[in-house]
């Protein structure tokens, strides 16, 4: 696994206050690597160091190989789009996008197609001559993404593109970056706190959280086997049962007793001793919810609860049951109902159930120490 | 509303500046203008005649030398004021806001001191037994015989010194509201610091350099007291020369229409500047985000 653009044990404080603390990610040649995190987090701190608009106190950055660190922004071969696009306003649509290789020296008529195809790319040929404040927020981010991708980078960084975007809007660029990246082929560092973003266009995502790297891992991955509370919560919705393991078969079924609920099963997640206090995490979309009692199985965890709040959302039903002192949030997609079987409603009693191969132990109750 | 009462509506509302304007502005002006084509009378005030008199004594006076290093004079301070201004503001606008406003107390505060009496203090200080002059005389830089005082060189070190700040202010002003983001977008596509400056910079904060250069340029045009002070003879200004038609001549038609002629210089750029088409556009279009 050759690591192509690599920040190796970035640090950085602003004031007394770390907002890098201590980085490492390796990201490979053409891949899409996503920083994901909550506000404050140092995710964009990081992009800034990766252009070089900031210096990091500690820590080095390579690409392909070479250490540019110390190189100021022009003399790396890094494009950013930034997160309000900084186009220059006084400036058409087609001098912005041609402002690279003009500082590149390129001869006017050498840049001339090369503009005009980037142009064509995201869709705007027909907008070259308008300047970026008569331009729609689809469309300045279009130009900022032009802008960038004309000079070929080696690694185009891109700060929050989409947060300026309307939901709708949001979901077509997603899936015009992800074209532009097949065509491209260029190496995208990507920074979002949405983690929906980070998920559907990442070949890979770190989720940072207070200035430390939580987990690195696919989509899949931190989704399905978050490597802390962190992730579990931040990532998607998520139950978390606190419990003392009662035995701990190394990579096996684990059986752990929570209070209020008794005795469940978990097959997954970090490994650890009989009585250890751990969290598990179940997501709502992997438990079921039923009138009638479940059919029990090998490795099914079935509890009785009570419906406490039913929020029907179209394509999906969410229920919050009320299980001794737990609040269990479960998620139904609203697919034919088979033999004449009719949805729970308010204050009804159910059963609850999930298989063992869904529910992911993550570490002590605590947090953090997740190792 | 009618269209017509909205008409109405606007007068109403316009009046007052309108009526303001004329009353102080457009009306003395004028009159500035009018003068200059009366004669004078023996006691220094205006005949009842009209004439061409002052046109000709114009030509005949040769203003044309004075005119000119008014003009000179001034675009050399001018662009001196701009060019220290504007690593300045610069400066200012990058400086955390309670810093700035103090740094900008700083430039503001000496100006609260009577203007004449700085201007007095420069000649102290360019004085030929003054500090500076014994300091550069001290250091080899100049000869003992030479003066720092009474030339063209000290009409314009003053000039620079009394207007920078007015090229100051208004250029923060611009760039306090410049987005430095633009900057480092330029950085990042591989422009070198002083090539983004210049074509990212400048640009943003074309404004505030216009109103800057009018503020300082206009004024020094007009200047009198200074190069009466510190310039002698031969660094007279335009002013000077109409000081002199006022209170020494008693002539008020041919200081009217050196004013007319001075007033003209002064409407002519920035009539140029504010109407360009480049400006006139940015103004139907509003500012840029």
């Amino acid at each position: 696994m050759d690591a192509y653009f690599r920040l190796d044990g970035i640090r950085k404080a602003f004031g007394g206050h770390e907002a890098v603390k201590g980085v490492s990610i390796d990201i490979r040649r053409g891949e899409v690597f996503s920083l994901l995190g909550p506000s404050g987090c140092g995710k964009t701190t990081l992009l800034r160091i990766a252009a070089g608009l900031e210096a990091p106190d500690a820590g080095g950055v390579f690409l392909d190989g070479e250490e540019i660190t110390g190189l100021p922004p022009e003399r790396r071969r890094i494009n950013t789009v930034f997160q309000s696009y900084a186009l220059f306003p006084h400036m058409s649509v087609w001098d912005n996008v041609a402002f690279g290789p003009r500082v590149a020296r390129r001869a006017e008529a050498a840049l001339r197609p090369d503009v005009g195809r980037m142009l064509e790319m995201v869709g705007l040929a027909g907008r070259a001559e308008a300047r970026p404040r008569q331009l729609s927020g689809g469309e300045r981010q279009r130009v900022a993404l032009a802008r960038a991708l004309i000079n070929r980078p080696q690694v185009l960084l891109l700060d929050e593109p989409l947060a300026a975007l309307d939901r709708k809007l949001r979901q077509r660029m997603l899936l015009e970056l992800d074209r532009i990246h097949d065509e491209v082929g260029i190496t995208f560092l990507y920074v979002t706190h949405d983690q929906e973003e980070a998920m559907s266009l990442s070949d890979r995502i770190a989720v940072m959280n207070a200035g430390r790297v939580e987990q690195i891992g696919t989509p899949a991955e931190v989704y399905e086997r978050p490597a802390s509370r962190f992730v579990a919560e931040f990532i998607g919705d998520t139950n978390l049962m606190e419990g003392v393991v009662l035995d701990g078969a190394a990579g096996g079924v684990r059986r752990l007793e929570i209070p209020g609920l008794g005795e469940v099963l978990a097959a997954r997640g970090r490994d650890s001793g009989a009585g250890e206090r751990v969290l598990v995490s179940v997501r709502p979309e992997k438990l079921h919810v039923s009138r009638g009692s479940l059919p029990p199985g090998s490795g099914r965890n079935v509890i009785r609860g009570r419906v406490e709040d039913v929020s029907y959302r179209g394509a999906e039903t969410r229920y919050w049951v009320r299980a001794g002192a737990l609040r269990i949030a479960v998620v139904e997609q609203n697919a034919r109902l088979q033999h004449g079987e009719r949805p729970p409603t308010w204050d009804e009693s159910v059963w609850v159930g999930w298989h063992a191969d869904d529910a992911f132990v993550i570490g002590s109750p605590a947090g953090g120490e997740t190792g | 509303m009618t269209r017509a009462n909205r008409r109405r509506a606007e007068w109403l509302m316009t009046a007052p500046s309108v009526l303001w304007l004329s009353m102080f502005f457009v009306i003395p002006t004028a009159m500035v203008f009018v003068m200059a084509f009366r004669v004078p009378d023996p006691y220094g005030g205006l005949g009842k005649e009209w004439g061409l008199q002052t046109i000709e004594a114009l030509w005949r006076g040769s203003y044309g030398p004075v005119l000119w290093r008014t003009v000179w004079m001034s675009v050399l301070a001018t662009m001196a004021c701009l060019a220290m201004a504007l690593p300045v503001a610069y400066w200012i606008a990058r400086l955390p806001k309670s810093a700035g406003r103090w740094v900008l107390a700083i430039i503001v505060v000496p100006f609260w001191t009577n203007f004449l009496i700085r201007i007095y203090a420069w000649k102290t200080v360019l004085h030929i037994e003054g500090p500076l002059k014994q300091a550069l005389v001290t250091l080899g830089v100049v000869d003992p015989s030479t003066s720092l005082l009474f030339n063209s060189g000290a009409v314009i070190v003053v000039l620079i010194y009394n207007y920078l700040p007015f090229a100051i202010l208004p250029l923060y002003a611009a760039a306090e509201r410049f987005d430095f983001g633009l900057v480092e977008a330029a950085r990042d596509l591989g422009a070198g610091r002083w090539r983004a400056m210049a074509s990212v910079f400048l640009p943003g904060i074309s404004q505030g350099l216009l109103t800057a250069f009018l503020v300082t340029f206009i004024p020094m045009l007009g200047s009198y007291a200074i190069p009466d002070i510190v310039g002698g003879t031969s660094a007279e200004m335009i002013g000077n020369k109409i000081a002199q038609r006022v209170f020494s001549d008693r002539n008020l038609p041919l200081a009217s229409a050196l004013a007319a002629v001075l007033a003209l210089l002064m409407l002519l750029p920035a009539m140029g500047l504010l109407w360009s088409p480049r400006s006139a556009s940015r103004r139907g279009g509003g500012r840029g985000a």
